[in-house]
């Protein structure tokens, strides 16, 4: 078992439940990990890990809930599939918010929960790919010059060559020049893809002078 | 006259001296004489001849003899018989006609010899006769004689009077005797000091006429018609001047007369009346309280019973006499083996007894009854009789038995209702053993549809499934146990364990209110009596209770923390265990009236759980209190005996 599987981690107070769902996900090839509380789970929590949580509503001290919400605001998207034996539509709504993946009450078919455990890896496989390409993309970013960073903003704000030119004070020809030096550094052939690269990069969280420079040229620079 | 004389000088002994006692009767003083002979030589003879002894007065004839006598009673009378004015015979008759002399001895003499003339003496009522001449020896031991006979014949009417008298003055009754004119003619004493306080003068009744002195006597009719019909008579009627209630018994005397016993009955007719009140009281009490009354002598056997006794036997009083047997027959047959023994046994030993049983009444009707009896004992400590109560219990009896059973049944629907607020938790326990069974059979159908199944986890996936449907049968029998609705025996209770029952019970229900159980429980607490159940809804109730008075905490610890250790206080002849909550304490809450049925501060709650919970624990002879704590939450408390070491 290598550290790139995916570990999923499983959070209820009944012993029962712990055991009988980790040799569940064990036998279909998952890795488990089970925690009775919510802060023994956020204690083992890493950067890599889990690739996905199972959680109960109920717990003794803080509720699935609240771990949810912990996890939103330390910035840790980790798809969660919620179990719970108290269903009720305010405390489903509240989830779902959230972004859980799913919010199963007890008793559920096990297909359910394995269907829900497939997605959220599936998520989570996305978000591992498309947090590659944007350290990718930032990799490239980063190469760029600062006049050339510069006029990709302006780019992908959408100005012309030409309009470009009068507010950087530069030959169109000039422009055009960084322009295209840009567009190979970041290994991009259309426009319509840079914008993309832009908004990927401009998305990501604590990178807010990178969003500014992108989405929102210094006015008169 | 004067052969005469000579003739009876020639009488007179030598020998005799008139100063000379001539028998033993002359000793003393003996008595007093009138003579009357209307010859002077003759009487002048006989004073000499009967001074020496007695006092002598003389007369002439018969009339004067008479007078002297009325006048001055003597104890003898010698008389001539023939004698001017009045002769002998005619004085004797006289005095026999008159009460006071009928008896006074008279000697007659007389000249005249023969049958008819003594007869004649006799019959006119002298007491002796005698002829003369007569010889001076002779008359002197007649006198003698006469007075002796007379003195005795005094002696004894004196007698018989002061024992007449006293007789009658010892009576507590008055005692009027009248003739057949209605003339008094004897009182005793209380007769007398009655007509003084009626203002007459006794000595001055005798002889007067009842209705002159008493008119419209209340008495009067009865009193004549009881002379007329000459049959003894009680008459009673109430005298107002008096203020008394009086009773005449009325009795004819021999003269034609009646004789009167009176009382006053004032004080006997009250408490004639008071006894009739009391009895009517008695047996108005003894058919309100369902009481009757019995009295047994075990001398004579003889059984009283009051009506109500009879009542409660359905016996009718007028057709059954009761007897030991009667009475032992109406007990259920039962209970007479029982009730014979303890009888026995009480009369043996002269006590008290009491003892409940069942009679049957002879239309088939059982009553429960409850009898009370104690020995009377004689001065001497013999035993007199028992008397003893009866009570039909029986409508109580059956009230007792509807008044457990409604509280059998409440306990039932609190313990209900305790269990239906926790069935969300139970059934949430319940949930998780499904999901875990489920999971596991799933995963367990994974490892052996691998391709190399994975036996081992397979099994371990089986053996988990097996745990958790154990666990399961735990909750339900614990539930379907606390839900038990017949009645259990007390046992000997390991009170922790009982506790950790219970805690298993409501721990889903702490952990869903977020409530965090401590418990602290004594090593070796002694074991107290009880009823399992009951004493573990009463945790149950303590418990959930203080899991609920924390529902509003926010900002501090729930916790609800359960200690049992032997009570300090009681010498550890008792346990005490503790539920201390966090929780708001008793802002809002009527202390007074915390273990009233229905009291709740709770929006949804019924207010049975304290109410129960208190009359549990008082039942099992402990005690349950509560005491705010220093900082926040309220601490309930109970202590059980603990059952005696044997």
């Amino acid at each position: 078992v290598s550290a790139a599987e995916p570990v999923v981690f499983v959070v209820d107070d009944s012993r029962s439940v712990r055991e009988a769902l980790m040799s569940l996900l064990g036998s279909v090839g998952l890795r488990a990990q089970a925690f009775r509380t919510a802060e023994e789970f956020l204690s083992a929590v890493t950067a890599d890990a889990p690739a996905c949580a199972v959680l109960d509503v109920r717990l003794p001290g803080l509720s699935g809930l609240d771990l949810q919400q912990r996890l939103l605001a330390a910035g840790q998207h980790i798809p969660i599939v919620f179990i719970t034996a108290h269903g009720t539509v305010p405390i489903s709504v509240e989830a779902m918010k959230g972004g859980a993946v799913e919010f199963l009450v007890k008793p559920f078919p096990q297909h359910a929960l394995l269907d829900a455990l497939e997605r959220a890896l599936a998520a989570r496989h996305r978000q591992q790919q498309q947090r590659a390409e944007t350290a990718d993309l930032r990799r490239r970013y980063e190469a760029l010059t600062a006049r050339e960073r510069e006029v990709m903003a302006h780019v992908v704000a959408g100005l012309l060559n030409k309009q470009i030119a009068g507010r950087l004070g530069l030959s169109e020809v000039t422009v055009k020049v960084h322009r295209a030096r840009a567009m190979r550094k970041m290994s991009i052939d259309s426009l319509a893809e840079l914008v993309r690269a832009a908004d990927r990069l401009s998305a990501e969280p604590g990178r807010d002078q990178a969003r500014r420079t992108w989405i929102m040229p210094r006015a008169g620079g | 006259v004067a052969p005469y004389v000579s003739e009876v000088a020639g009488w007179l002994p030598e020998d005799v001296d008139a100063t000379a006692p001539v028998c033993a009767a002359a000793a003393g003083p003996s008595g007093r004489i009138l003579l009357a002979d209307d010859n002077r030589d003759m009487r002048e003879y006989l004073r000499r001849l009967l001074s020496g002894a007695y006092a002598v007065r003389a007369v002439a004839d018969g009339a004067a003899a008479l007078a002297a006598i009325r006048d001055d009673r003597p104890d003898l009378v010698i008389a001539d018989v023939v004698m001017p004015r009045l002769d002998g015979l005619e004085l004797v008759r006289a005095l026999r006609a008159e009460p006071d002399t009928r008896t006074l001895p008279v000697i007659l003499l007389s000249a005249q010899a023969g049958e008819a003339a003594r007869v004649e003496g006799i019959a006119a009522g002298a007491t002796d006769y005698v002829l003369k001449p007569f010889h001076a020896r002779e008359l002197l031991a007649r006198v003698t004689a006469r007075l002796e006979i007379g003195r005795l014949a005094r002696e004894i009417f004196e007698r018989e009077r002061r024992l007449r008298t006293s007789l009658l003055d010892g009576m507590a009754d008055r005692y009027y005797a009248f003739d057949a004119e209605w003339r008094y003619t004897e009182l005793n004493a209380k007769a007398e000091a009655q007509l003084r306080a009626l203002g007459k003068d006794p000595a001055a009744m005798i002889g007067k006429v009842l209705w002159d002195e008493f008119p419209h006597s209340p008495g009067e009719r009865r009193l004549r018609s009881a002379m007329l019909d000459r049959q003894p008579t009680v008459d009673e009627h109430y005298h107002a001047p008096l203020g008394e209630w009086v009773q005449n018994r009325i009795e004819p005397s021999a003269g034609g007369g009646v004789v009167v016993f009176q009382r006053y009955i004032t004080e006997a007719k009250r408490l004639e009346h008071d006894l009739r009140r009391m009895a009517t009281y008695l047996a108005d009490a003894e058919a309100l309280s369902h009481t009757g009354t019995w009295a047994w002598n075990p001398t004579t056997g003889e059984l009283f019973w009051s009506a109500e006794h009879f009542k409660i036997l359905g016996l009718d009083a007028a057709r059954v006499t009761p007897t030991y047997d009667v009475g032992i027959a109406a007990i259920h047959p039962d209970d007479r083996a029982m009730l014979e023994t303890s009888f026995t046994r009480a009369v043996a030993h002269r006590q008290p007894y009491a003892l409940s049983c069942r009679v049957v009444r002879p239309d088939g009707e059982v009553r429960h009854i409850r009898t009370l009896a104690r020995p009377v004992l004689g001065e001497s400590g013999d035993l007199l009789e028992y008397v003893g109560t009866v009570i039909d219990l029986t409508d109580h009896v059956r009230t007792e038995e509807a008044l457990r059973r409604s509280r059998e049944e409440l306990a039932h629907v609190t313990r209900v209702m305790s269990l239906g607020a926790l069935t969300a938790s139970i059934g949430h326990d319940l949930n998780q053993f499904v999901v875990a069974i489920v999971a596991n059979g799933t995963a367990c159908l994974h490892w052996l549809a691998r391709e190399q199944p994975n036996l081992d986890e397979a099994t371990a996936a089986v053996r988990r499934i097996m745990r958790d449907a154990e666990l399961i049968g735990d909750v339900v029998g614990n539930v379907r146990a606390f839900l038990g609705k017949a009645a259990q025996p007390s046992t000997d209770l390991d009170l922790a364990a009982v506790i950790r029952e219970v805690r298993e019970l409501v721990e889903p229900e702490a952990t869903r209110h977020r409530v965090v159980i401590e418990e602290t429980l004594a090593e070796g607490l002694p074991r107290a009596r009880g009823v399992r159940i009951e004493v573990q809804q009463v945790l149950l109730n303590l418990m959930t209770n203080a899991i609920d008075a924390m529902a509003g905490i926010t900002d501090g610890p729930r916790v609800v923390r359960v200690r049992a250790e032997p009570d300090s206080r009681a010498r550890a002849t008792a346990v005490l265990v503790a539920i201390e909550d966090s929780g708001t304490g008793f802002a809002g809450v009527d202390e007074r009236r915390l273990y009233d049925a229905f009291y709740t501060t709770k929006p949804h709650g019924l207010g049975m759980g304290l109410s129960i919970a208190h009359s549990i624990v008082e039942r099992h002879g402990g005690r349950l209190w509560a005491t705010p704590n220093a900082v926040h939450g309220v601490t309930f408390q109970f202590m059980l005996p603990v059952e005696p070491l044997p």
